[in-house]
């Protein structure tokens, strides 16, 4: 048989067209496993096309989008006279798409058109596709920016750890953003020996009243320092000044009560620019502090009058932002003003943290599951205590012997040595909490610091410690003598030190409290087994 | 009759603390301890009589070396702190009935 019989020709041909039928098929299944591997544009094009070009013979293709891109061999003249071509046109996303495939060897058949059909339809996929993982990168980058803005915004806040200390008062505060970012904001301050404070709402949610508030702090702060001998009204003028411009051509306001408290004559002054709620409880007798002024970035010559009030011990001043009032349950029922009054006259507590927690927990538990409404910010000052300034202690067996010569000094201070005979056993239970943060709360962050403050209240001493460590819980063991374990005893010599130990945390950190009476010193002895047992 | 005799040596060491047993000195302490019992004395005093400060951790120090030292057949044994402080811990731990203890470091060698 030679090459010229016909029936060889023919079957020729035929196995030819079925290697080359066999070839596409291999070709079109490289092309469709291949296409999706990539989410760059350009190399998802790349791996569409180039095996087109392949399969089909092309000499050339070109795409044309927001980007034209050529594969092949561009047409020396004019495309239109020397060389076959199929051309799609499409929308993608609101984008012109044109596809143009050129070739000189054959005209494309019906087989042809309708797999470039197919293959264009896969590039205009492919563009979108890319296109939307650009703009989710895009996205990400700007959360991860707001991210990074809200970081600095809360950084613009007082540290929660660290509040002002001047005598007869305490006081507590907690912000919580609704989101990422709020225009909450409070302040305070120790100035020659007078606790300034504020709490102020930026309208508007997100980054733009962020921005706000740390413009509307940072004015407030500066404020204080360069107008508080003037009163509380001097130092709002100033904030006005200094920010209606701001706030009103960003079509924002700021809300904001500011005071201050003289430990002296026992008197707080303060002025209201439309905040709400502000309430002052008098032996669970309750009374709004109303505003007298518009907020700020309202009326540029808007002044607040000045409210003042003598307090006694054990009176509370609470502030809030409408974030806490206007909480809202599963069935959409509000807090409420008249609610959040009840629960501050309702409270048999006047410690300032203990009143701000049980508050917070209480809208917490009206929320139930329902997502948090709004920013919530609450400051409370609880009058009548005596209380020294934080010790920072460094998280290490060192720093913690730094606790003893402290506590000593300042204890003496505090209670004109009404504690002296509990020295010693007070300095062990304080010792043994601070070694259980340092062991526990704070294992992995050694060089770290937490804080301890002592407050006196008659005959009453509560020692309050605050960490950013890990939660922790350590039960108190107790010793077998005929079996005894070698750790553990810390809590055991607190349990039985204190009259009260408390424990709590809230967000991030941890707050331990030991209550001491002036009165019932612990014996130095139980029944010892003295060396003749033996 | 013939009378036999032998003489028996006790080794016995002591440790003298300082001023405080907490967290800190508390390592040392049972570093002490653990080279005494792997050199063979099972048989430790520790002495606290001018230790104004003990911790829980000083505390568990002890409990250890008793332990290590029991293991041993000997035993570990405390000279009481003159400081109310200091030996307060012990009642408030019980620990006062689990160590043998006594004013001095010679009351306790009698007891040996």
């Amino acid at each position: 048989m030679t090459t010229a019989d016909p029936p060889f020709d023919a079957l020729t041909s035929v196995t030819g067209a079925l290697v080359d039928a066999n070839d596409r098929l291999l070709e079109l299944i490289t092309l469709t496993g291949t296409a999706s591997t990539s989410l760059d544009e350009g190399e998802l094009l790349d791996t569409l096309i180039e095996p087109t070009i392949a399969l089909l013979h092309l000499d050339g293709c070109r795409l044309s989008a927001k980007i034209e891109r050529t594969w092949g061999t561009p047409p020396t003249v004019d495309l239109e006279s020397t060389a076959h071509q199929w051309k799609s046109n499409r929308n993608v996303a609101d984008e012109s798409i044109e596809m143009v495939v050129w070739r000189t060897a054959d005209p494309f058949g019906t087989a042809d058109a309708k797999l470039l059909e197919a293959i264009a339809n896969l590039a205009g996929n492919a563009i979108g596709m890319a296109r939307m993982h650009a703009e989710g990168l895009a996205q990400a980058a700007i959360g991860q920016e707001h991210a990074a803005a809200a970081k600095l915004a809360s950084a613009a806040l007082p540290d929660p750890l660290i509040p002002p200390t001047v005598p007869h008062a305490t006081i507590w505060a907690a912000a919580r953003p609704a989101r990422t970012t709020g225009g909450d904001l409070f302040v305070w301050a120790e100035l020659d020996n007078q606790l300034w404070f504020a709490v102020g709402d930026v309208s508007g949610k997100g980054l733009p009243a962020a921005v706000l508030m740390t413009v509307c702090t940072t004015s407030i702060e500066t404020a204080i320092q360069r107008h508080g001998e003037q009163g509380p009204v001097a130092v709002l003028d100033s904030v006005t000044r200094s920010t209606h411009r701001r706030l009103s051509d960003a079509g924002m306001f700021l809300t904001i009560a500011l005071g201050r408290f003289c430990p002296t004559t026992r008197t707080v002054e303060m002025a209201n620019h439309g905040h709400s709620p502000i309430v002052f409880r008098q032996a669970h007798e309750v009374r709004r502090i109303s505003a007298t002024a518009p907020p700020i970035g309202v009326l540029v010559d808007a002044r607040a009058e000045l409210e003042s009030f003598v307090v006694q011990p054990h009176d509370l001043l609470v502030i809030a932002t409408d974030g806490l009032t206007e909480q809202i349950d599963a069935a959409g029922n509000l807090f409420g003003e008249s609610h959040f009054d009840a629960l501050v006259a309702s409270l048999e507590l006047s410690d300032a943290d203990h009143v701000g927690t049980s508050i917070l927990a209480t809208v917490d538990t009206h929320r139930g599951t329902t997502a948090q409404s709004d920013d919530q910010t609450l400051m409370v000052i609880g009058f009548h205590c005596e209380r020294t300034r934080p010790l920072l202690i460094d998280a290490t067996n060192q720093g913690v012997r730094a606790l003893g010569p402290w506590l000593s000094e300042h204890l003496a201070i505090l209670a004109n040595g009404r504690f002296e005979s509990r020295l010693g056993e007070i300095e062990l239970a304080v010792h043994e909490i601070a070694m259980n943060i340092v062991d526990h709360a704070l294992a992995d962050a050694p060089s770290s610091r937490f804080a301890l403050t002592l407050t006196v209240d008659d005959d009453e001493l509560v020692a309050e410690f605050r960490d950013r460590g890990s939660a922790f819980g350590v039960a108190p063991s107790r010793p077998d003598p005929e079996h005894p374990q070698v750790g553990g005893y810390g809590l055991m010599i607190v349990e039985q030190l204190a009259s009260r130990i408390e424990r709590s945390r809230i967000d991030d950190l941890n707050i331990s409290r030991l209550w001491f009476s002036s009165q019932g010193s612990i014996p130095a002895a139980s029944g010892r087994k003295e060396a003749h047992d033996a | 009759m013939t009378l036999e005799t032998s003489s028996h040596e006790i080794r016995i060491d002591t440790i003298v603390l300082g001023d405080r047993l907490d967290a800190l000195r508390a390592v040392e302490l049972r570093e002490q301890i653990t080279a005494a019992v792997a050199g063979g004395t099972v048989r430790i005093i520790v002495d606290l009589s001018t230790t104004q400060f003990v911790d829980s951790a000083g505390l568990a120090a002890l409990a250890k070396g008793m332990k290590d030292c029991r293991s041993g057949g000997g035993d570990l044994r405390v000279v009481s702190s003159q400081h109310p402080d200091a030996a307060r811990v012990f009642a408030l731990t019980r620990f006062d009935q689990v160590f043998v203890m006594a004013e001095s470091a010679d009351d306790l060698l009698r007891t040996w």
